[in-house]
This record gives structure tokens, C-alpha cells and sequence, in this order.
């Protein structure tokens, strides 16, 4: 079967899935483009400013995409490209779209504020310190997680490590000269992107090889001072610089599949247990994360997007069709898997998911004229970039929640686990330990905490329908699947660790799942249960 | 268009973004205006008490009208304001803060008094950058002719000043 008749077919399915199922959506839950916006209403020329929706959705975007649209589907691959395909293509439309749009709505009817704030107002005290307890887990695993992918990928691809490395010089440089020394910011941006590329040329000449190892441990050297020092130092000129990387990438991959055409060579269905001994339901759905739903999509951003919405109608466009844009960069991400043989997959998976992702996308651009060396190296550094963003970010929310649980109201003299050195010192540490373990025992813990955090903010969503008398059908199996894939998925993960004796990989499953059957039940109380949603 | 005309015009302007004190005294010396404008931005996760990062920038305008503009004078009042800067006490997320220094006066100054604006240069860096910098913005403007002389660092807010 031809690669390029599934991501053509799949863009069919989401536009198609847009004009009706997103559309009945807009209708179901009442958006009104006369309403005026929060943009509107407060206006005040600095959070709340109404901007256009094309420029809107390509921050919301490049918010929430990241390393973990291509990981995951990569990673599901192990149980065939039709089951991973089918659950992007059905998860965006009908769960992951739903969420993040259902998220936006809701926020907007909420004078911008975010879905957390929402879900915070119905926690209570408890509530919210068995969340800090689960964030911070959670918070944990995606710093293993990511760490342990950055590091196979620069063993796996050493030119994308020096390129890594000089793109973060070029960052710093790029921030002074356009913060400190007045450069425009269009020249800047011009010679920015032009040294970037300079990079990716200068890593192919000069390939950076050390072990496993060893990069683990100057990455995580390198979270504690991205996520201690001022952002605007690297954090900042890095992350709009990645904007480009990004954009650059898809439209490479796209033209690379619509001219290479790669066959599927991978196996269609693996069955039922795959080779690695994980079983397709539950796991499948937890490994494929966020190319077809993601808590974090709601909870982690600027809070910029329901703030600048111009009208009401735009919420389709910016919740539900960003979701689906990312469904299309997952299928591109299963291509990169699918195209290879069962051997080559195996063997390039060995080098992490961002390998096999950069072999393909090489391969791709390299039959418009683009070295495949150049090309990989470029995909490589690209997909390491936004992995180092979640890194970073993951760190100094992890390190603000384990300070903000040890510190106590009222008291002169805190804690020292209070102190920004030791509580980042700590996360960073443990992270890394976690990283030595490997990716793939991780990510799927990943995934469970991520699809437990969409289940969490659906309920906030379910929860503000029914408050506001509006139906709330499609947000029912969404969440029900979400918590039943993610208690099963949280069963299995407990026992295999166990039987493994990875007894630490034990402890996390554990929480989340009490936290699971604590979500469950209380969602059940107020969504079912005949009381009054203001007490 | 008068000095005094020029100063309310400005007032009016800044005081949309910026918090305005008349008959200021940095030291000894009097401004006829100071205003300041203080921008925190952050990015935040879940609620707003949760902030992921932070950085903070601000802004200020000493404004003053004079009548004799000779060198010596502009001279003590931009060192008063260097060592101000000096020994500025930066907070926890600082990142600029510029300080726009404009003059205001109804006829044309010297040469020496228009190379010295022009070759004018402020830059302060704390704790290695780690804490941020200061800029200073010298700004000269001949309320009569409408005519504005700046310093490099000036050149940014030329637009802002004009009368028209």
C-alpha cells in the first residue's frame, strides 16, 4: 500500500471530520459568534488582545506539538501500522479533538481563564495535594522519558549532537543580539535561520560520539541550567528559533512522501500481544499518547490562546483542528515506521523512535535533492530541540511543585527542600536515574499519567456542560475509555514491573491508579448523581 | 509648539501604559515628569499561582524642561543618573530596564551640547547578565522647531516623541 495514499486519505478523513463532526460540536455546545470574546471584553492591550486566527492557531500549535506525536506512534508500531493508524485517525477526531477543543470552549466561557483553574475551583485541599503528588510523578517520568530519547538519538545520530550543541550556542547569541544589542528582530531571525541551518551542516563534518551514559549525564547538567537560569537568556531565543525547525520539517516530510511514495512494508496487525509481550488493548492507546489525545494539551501553555480569541467561531478552528493537524504529523510519524521492513524497524528502533523518525524523514527529503546525511541530521536535531523544550519545562514545573509542597503558610524559616537549587537538584537527579532505565519502560507509564490528565480535564469540560444545561454525550465515552484504558494499562505496568523486579517503575503505576479510581468515583458523584453542582 | 505645550502632550500620551509622577527629584535635581511602567510576563501551568517562568522589564521617562542647556549641566544630571543605575537593586526576575531621559527645550543648543547627546552611551550589566541590564535613552527635543536629537539607544523612541 502506498504511504502517501494514507497521509492523503487521512487529511481527507480530518477535514471531512472538521466540516461535520467539528461543526456539530461548535452547534451542540452553542458557540455563538455574536458573543464577544474575553479579548474583547477586557481588552487590556497586554494578556487579552484579540488576534487572527491564522496566527493564533500557529502558536497554539507550536504549543502543543512536540517530541511526543512522533514517539508515540512510533513507538506503537510493535503491534502494526493499522491498529496505530486507526486509533490517530478515530482518537483525534472523536477524543483527542473533542478535549482540546471541549478544554478551549470552556475557557473562553470562563474569561480566558485555563482548564485548570476550573478544575481546581471542584478539588478541595486533598484533592490538590494528591495532584502535586501525581504532577510531580508525572513530571518525573516525562524528564526520564525525554532525557533517555535525547540521549539514544545523539548516540544513535552523533551528527544531530553537535548540531544540539551549536544550536544552543546559536540561541544564546541570537537572544543577546536581538535583547541586547538592538538587532531587529527580521535581520536576526534571517541570520538566525541561516546559522541554524550552518549547524546542521557542521554537525554532519563533525559527529560528537560518546556513550549512553555520558549524555545523560551532561543532559541532565544542561535541565538544571536551562531551568534555573532566566528565560530569556536561552529558553526564549531557543523556543522561536524551534518554530522554524518545526515548520520546516513538515513541509519537508510532506513533499519528501508525496514525491518518494514509500511503500508499507511493515506488518499490517501484529496481534493481539505484540513482541515485546505488551497486549494491544490496553497499551496500544497509552504508547500512541499525544498523537491522539493529550491531557497536557489543555493544562500546559502560555494561556495565551482562549485570552486572543477573536470570536467564538474560531474556537473550532484553533482547538479541534490543531488537534487534528497534529493527528496528521502522527501519521507522518507511523510512515517513517511503516515504510520499513520488520528487521529495519527493529534494529533502528534500538537507537530510540527519533531514529527511526529521522531515517525516514532523511530518506524522504532526500529524493528532492536534500543529503540524506543533511536530512537526517536536520530531522534529528528538530525532534531533539522540542524534546529539550518539554525537558526543560518539565523541570521547572516539577522543581515549583516539590517547593510549593514542602513550603508552609505563615513560616519565616522554610524548609530546605524548599530552595530552587535543591528542589530542581532533586528532580533533576532522580530524572536521570529513571533515564539510565530506558525509554520503553517509561514512556508507557508517560502516557498513562498523560491520558489520565485528559480524562481529568474532560470531567472539568462534562462538568461545566451540565452546569450550563448542555449536553454533554461526547464528552461520556471519551472520558469512560480514557480512565478504563488508563486503570487496565496502570494493571499491567504494576505487574510487569513487579515480575521484572524494577520495583521504583511499581511506585508510579501504583499512585496513579489510586489517583484513577479516586478520579472515577468522585466524576461519577458529580456527573450522574442528582445534586446541586454549586455546593 | 511651547515646552509646556510638548510636556502635557507627553503626559497624555504616557499615561496609558504608565504610572505618572509630576515634580519628581531624583537627588537633587528636579523632573518635571517620571513615569514608569513595570511589564511582568509569565508563562504559567494549571492556574495562575503556578508560574513556570517569569521575567520583568521596565521602563521610565525623566522628563525636563530647560531654558539654558549648556553641557555642564546635562552632563550632572546624566552621571546622577548613571550611578543611580549603579547601584540599582534589581528584583529576583529583572531583566531591562531602560531609562529614557528626555530634555525638553524652545531653541537651539550648542554643538558640544548635540555631540554629546549623540555620542552618549549607558550600559549596565548585573551579575554577569545573570540579573539582567540597564540602557539609557538620552533624548534632546526642540519643542519649537520639533526637532529631536538622540543617542543610539534613543533611536528606538524617536516615534513615540514626535509631536505630530
Amino acid at each position: 500500500m502506498s504511504s502517501l495514499l494514507i497521509v492523503l486519505g487521512s487529511i481527507i478523513v480530518f477535514l471531512l471530520a472538521y466540516a461535520t463532526y467539528g461543526s456539530w460540536l461548535a452547534k451542540k455546545w452553542g458557540i455563538d459568534i455574536n458573543r464577544k470574546t474575553p479579548a474583547h471584553v477586557i481588552n487590556d492591550g497586554v494578556d487579552y488582545v484579540p488576534a487572527r486566527p491564522q496566527v493564533l492557531l500557529g502558536h497554539h500549535f507550536a504549543s502543543i506539538a512536540g517530541a511526543g506525536p512522533i514517539n508515540g506512534p512510533i513507538q506503537a508500531a510493535v503491534f502494526g501500522w493499522v491498529p496505530v493508524l486507526l486509533w490517530v485517525v478515530i482518537g483525534s477526531i472523536f477524543f483527542g479533538g473533542v478535549h482540546d477543543f471541549g478544554s478551549l470552549f470552556v475557557s473562553i466561557r470562563h474569561d480566558g481563564k485555563s482548564i485548570g483553574e476550573v478544575i481546581n475551583d471542584t478539588m478541595g485541599k486533598r484533592g490538590k495535594q494528591l495532584f502535586s503528588i501525581f504532577a510531580w510523578l508525572t513530571l518525573l517520568l516525562i524528564v526520564s522519558a525525554f532525557t533517555n530519547i535525547v540521549a539514544n538519538t545523539f548516540v544513535s545520530t552523533p551528527q544531530a549532537a553537535t548540531s544540539s550543541v551549536l544550536f544552543i550556542i546559536l540561541a544564546v547569541a541570537f537572544g543577546y543580539a536581538t535583547n541586547r544589542k538592538g538587532v531587529s528582530l527580521k535581520l536576526g531571525t534571517i541570520v538566525g535561520v541561516i546559522l541554524l541551518f550552518l549547524c546542521v551542516w557542521l554537525g554532519t563534518i563533525f559527529p560528537l560520539n560518546l556513550s549512553l551514559n555520558i549524555w545523560i549525564i551532561i543532559l541532565a547538567i544542561y535541565i538544571f541550567v536551562a531551568s534555573t537560569a532566566p528565560v530569556w537568556i536561552l529558553l526564549q531565543p531557543r523556543d522561536y528559533l524551534n518554530s522554524f525547525l518545526l515548520y520546516a520539517m513538515m513541509i519537508g516530510a510532506v513533499i519528501g512522501i508525496i514525491i518518494y511514495r514509500p511503500s508499507i512494508q511493515l506488518e499490517a496487525v501484529t496481534g493481539f500481544k505484540a513482541a515485546n509481550g505488551q497486549y494491544l488493548f490496553p497499551m496500544l492507546f497509552v504508547t500512541v499518547a499525544c498523537g491522539a489525545i493529550s491531557g497536557f494539551h489543555s493544562l500546559v501553555g502560555s494561556g495565551t490562546t482562549a485570552k486572543q480569541l477573536d470570536s467564538e467561531k474560531d474556537a473550532k478552528l484553533i482547538g479541534y483542528g490543531g488537534m487534528l493537524i497534529e493527528g496528521v504529523l502522527a501519521v507522518v510519524a507511523l510512515i517513517t515506521a511503516a515504510y520499513l521492513t520488520k528487521g529495519e524497524f527493529s534494529e533502528l528502533l534500538q537507537g530510540g523512535p527519533v531514529n527511526v523518525f529521522s531515517n525516514g524523514i532523511g530518506v524522504f527529503m532526500s529524493k528532492f535533492g536534500i543529503p540524506f546525511e543533511v536530512g537526517k541530521t536536520f530531522v534529528a536535531l528538530a525532534v531533539s530541540a522540542f524534546a529539550l523544550t518539554s525537558l526543560d519545562t518539565a523541570t521547572r514545573l516539577g522543581r515549583f511543585i516539590f517547593q510549593e509542597y514542602f513550603e508552609k503558610e505563615g513560616v519565616e524559616k522554610q524548609s530546605p527542600l524548599t530552595n530552587k537549587y535543591v528542589a530542581t537538584t532533586i528532580t533533576v537527579v532522580l530524572g536521570a536515574y529513571l533515564a539510565t532505565g530506558g525509554y520503553a519502560s517509561i514512556w508507557p507509564i508517560f502516557g498513562s499519567a498523560n491520558q489520565l490528565l485528559s480524562a481529568l480535564a474532560l470531567m472539568a469540560v462534562a462538568l461545566w456542560l451540565k452546569k450550563a444545561k448542555k449536553s454533554f454525550s461526547m464528552i461520556t465515552i471519551p472520558m469512560v475509555f480514557m480512565l478504563i484504558v488508563t486503570l487496565t494499562a496502570l494493571v499491567f505496568l504494576i505487574q510487569s514491573n513487579f515480575v521484572n523486579q524494577n520495583y521504583i517503575l511499581v511506585i508510579f503505576p501504583v499512585l496513579l491508579f489510586i489517583l484513577a479510581i479516586v478520579l472515577a468515583v468522585s466524576g461519577y458523584q458529580i456527573l450522574f448523581k442528582k445534586e446541586d453542582l454549586n455546593n | 509648539m511651547e515646552s509646556i505645550k510638548y510636556l502635557d502632550l507627553l503626559k497624555s500620551r504616557l499615561s496609558r501604559f504608565f504610572d505618572i509622577k509630576e515634580n519628581y527629584v531624583l537627588d537633587d535635581t528636579s523632573f518635571d515628569l517620571m513615569a514608569k511602567c513595570e511589564v511582568v510576563s509569565e508563562r504559567y501551568f494549571f492556574t495562575k499561582g503556578n508560574v513556570l517562568e517569569s521575567f520583568n522589564t521596565y521602563e521610565y521617562y525623566l522628563i525636563k524642561t530647560i531654558d539654558n542647556c549648556d553641557l555642564e549641566s546635562l552632563r550632572s544630571i546624566t552621571d546622577k543618573i548613571k550611578n543611580n543605575l549603579q547601584e540599582y537593586n534589581v528584583d529576583e526576575n529583572h531583566m531591562r530596564t531602560v531609562v529614557n531621559v528626555v530634555f525638553i527645550v524652545d531653541k537651539n543648543v550648542e554643538r558640544e551640547v548635540e555631540n554629546f547627546i549623540k555620542k552618549f552611551k549607558f550600559y549596565k550589566s548585573y551579575k554577569f547578565g545573570l540579573k539582567g541590564w540597564a540602557d539609557i535613552s538620552l533624548i534632546l527635543v526642540n519643542a519649537d522647531d520639533n526637532k529631536i536629537l538622540t543617542n543610539r539607544k534613543g533611536k528606538e523612541v524617536v516615534e513615540f516623541l514626535l509631536a505630530n
